[in-house]
């Protein structure tokens, strides 16, 4: 009897992990947007994948990049052929290698592209007044790169709550960026009722992760930044620091 | 943590994590190079960017059987360098301990800790906590001059709830003893 499963639930190195451990005859299919893809598993490694039209392990890392899609799991099924020879944790660890190594270049090549998205299109340099997007998530790259201590960092207008840029991507970034963007102009709102001054940073604590937010741009904006709730918020604000003049000189 | 009744193995995986550079390759040669052969497997070297990721296993018999099964030990480094953060994340998948393999030049603190808060994350995302998740401090290039002692290097990372280790991997020192700490720490909590 076969075992159906989704990738959100049960990831594809863990699927390989178990069947090569358990050393499982067994035939695995992955459905994932459009494609397909069969590993069969035999004396503890991966003997034989096809990914599409693609045969041996040459698909190993598109496989490993699929975090959506459904599985379908069948033992005792041998394999009709052996184009895999490779063992299979360096076989998943060079895909994952690979995987990291094409992630930094799409990252880099994708730059241009949000650069070009909104208001700053017209002006690639960054027009006055408008903030140049490209160079925001060329330093936002940057920043985020510069510490494996920060999970997320994205930069948002105020008060428009509108996201300029984000790292990782800017995509993971844009739901919450409104509402943070309100959240802190409630702060700004106590603080200035309390004659506090104006608030330069805020501190979401998370059973797991911190967020911290630092204003920019003369309160136009916040740059957020997610870290493991273990390390100490001075941490966050140096690395910030470094970076500071830079995202102020990209949003004017 | 892996039980292979077919092979009456217990499989235990203990991974080198550290900055780039901090000595975790050759760590692991080193024990490679002084494991009794008929006991360990190949050594698989992966090449990255600036440095290589190594592993292999091998059977420890010392301590016995537990439970009635063999113990055989997975050894991991993982690759330093920043872009490899989903291959750290595979990497640290159902480890059993860590050795942190710092480097304790004082010019490489900041790496140091970028690091192990690394490691924070992904432990935090494997449901685990840190402070309770088995670690071995292993501050690294003892030899070096302008370098953390490393009691101090210990209260700067990680404080004193996490047992440290002086080495100098170049010359085997402190390898051995690092390890038999891991194995010790892995095996007590089974």
């Amino acid at each position: 009897m076969a075992v159906v499963g989704d990738l959100q639930d049960m990831d594809v190195s863990s699927i390989i992990a178990v069947n090569c451990n358990q050393i499982n005859q067994a035939r695995l299919q992955i459905w994932h947007r459009g494609s397909k893809a069969c590993v069969f598993f035999e004396d503890g490694n991966i003997v034989h994948m096809t990914l599409d039209l693609q045969e041996g392990e040459g698909g190993i890392s598109e496989l490993l990049s699929w975090s959506e899609g459904t599985f379908e799991l069948e033992r005792g099924i041998p394999t009709p052929r052996r184009t895999v020879t490779t063992g299979w944790s360096e076989l998943v660890l060079r895909g994952m290698q690979r995987l990291d190594e094409r992630s930094v270049a799409d990252a880099e090549s994708t730059v241009g592209e949000i650069g070009n998205i909104g208001p700053a299109e017209d002006a690639p340099g960054g027009g006055i007044g408008e903030p140049n997007k490209r160079e925001l998530q060329v330093v936002l790259g940057e920043f985020g790169a510069s510490a494996t201590t920060i999970v997320a960092s994205t930069v948002v207008s105020m008060p428009e709550g509108d996201v300029l840029a984000g790292y990782p991507s800017l995509e993971a970034n844009l739901e919450p960026g409104s509402h943070l963007a309100q959240a802190l102009k409630e702060a700004e709102q106590a603080a200035s009722k309390m004659e506090w001054g104006a608030v330069d940073a805020m501190t979401v604590v998370m059973d797991s992760f911190t967020l911290h937010v630092f204003v920019i741009a003369d309160g136009n904006a916040y740059v957020g930044v997610v870290a493991p709730r273990e390390v100490i918020p001075a941490i966050i604000r140096v690395a910030f620091d470094k970076f500071r003049n830079r995202l102020e000189e990209a949003m004017t | 943590m892996f039980i292979n009744r077919k092979l009456g193995e217990l499989n235990l995986k203990i991974v080198y994590y550290g900055p780039a550079l901090s000595g975790k390759t050759t760590n692991l040669e080193y024990i490679h190079a002084n494991v009794d052969p008929s006991l360990r497997g190949e050594l698989v070297s992966l090449k990255t960017q600036e440095d290589r990721t190594l592993f292999f296993d091998f059977l420890q018999l010392e301590t016995g059987r537990i439970r009635g099964l063999k113990p055989k030990f997975n050894l991991y480094t993982v690759p330093g360098q920043v872009i490899y953060a989903s291959t750290r994340r595979l990497v640290l998948e159902g480890a059993d301990a860590v050795v942190f393999v710092a480097d304790s030049q004082a010019d490489r603190l900041r790496d140091n800790a970028d690091l192990y808060a690394s490691l924070a994350t992904y432990v935090t995302r494997m449901g685990r906590s840190l402070p309770e998740f088995p670690v071995i401090l292993q501050c690294n290039k003892q030899d070096l001059p302008d370098v953390y002692a490393p009691e101090v290097l210990r209260e700067h990372l990680c404080g004193d709830s996490v047992a440290c280790i002086g080495a100098v991997a170049t010359e085997g020192v402190g390898v051995f003893s690092t390890l038999k700490m891991a194995i010790n720490l892995v095996v007590s909590r089974i």
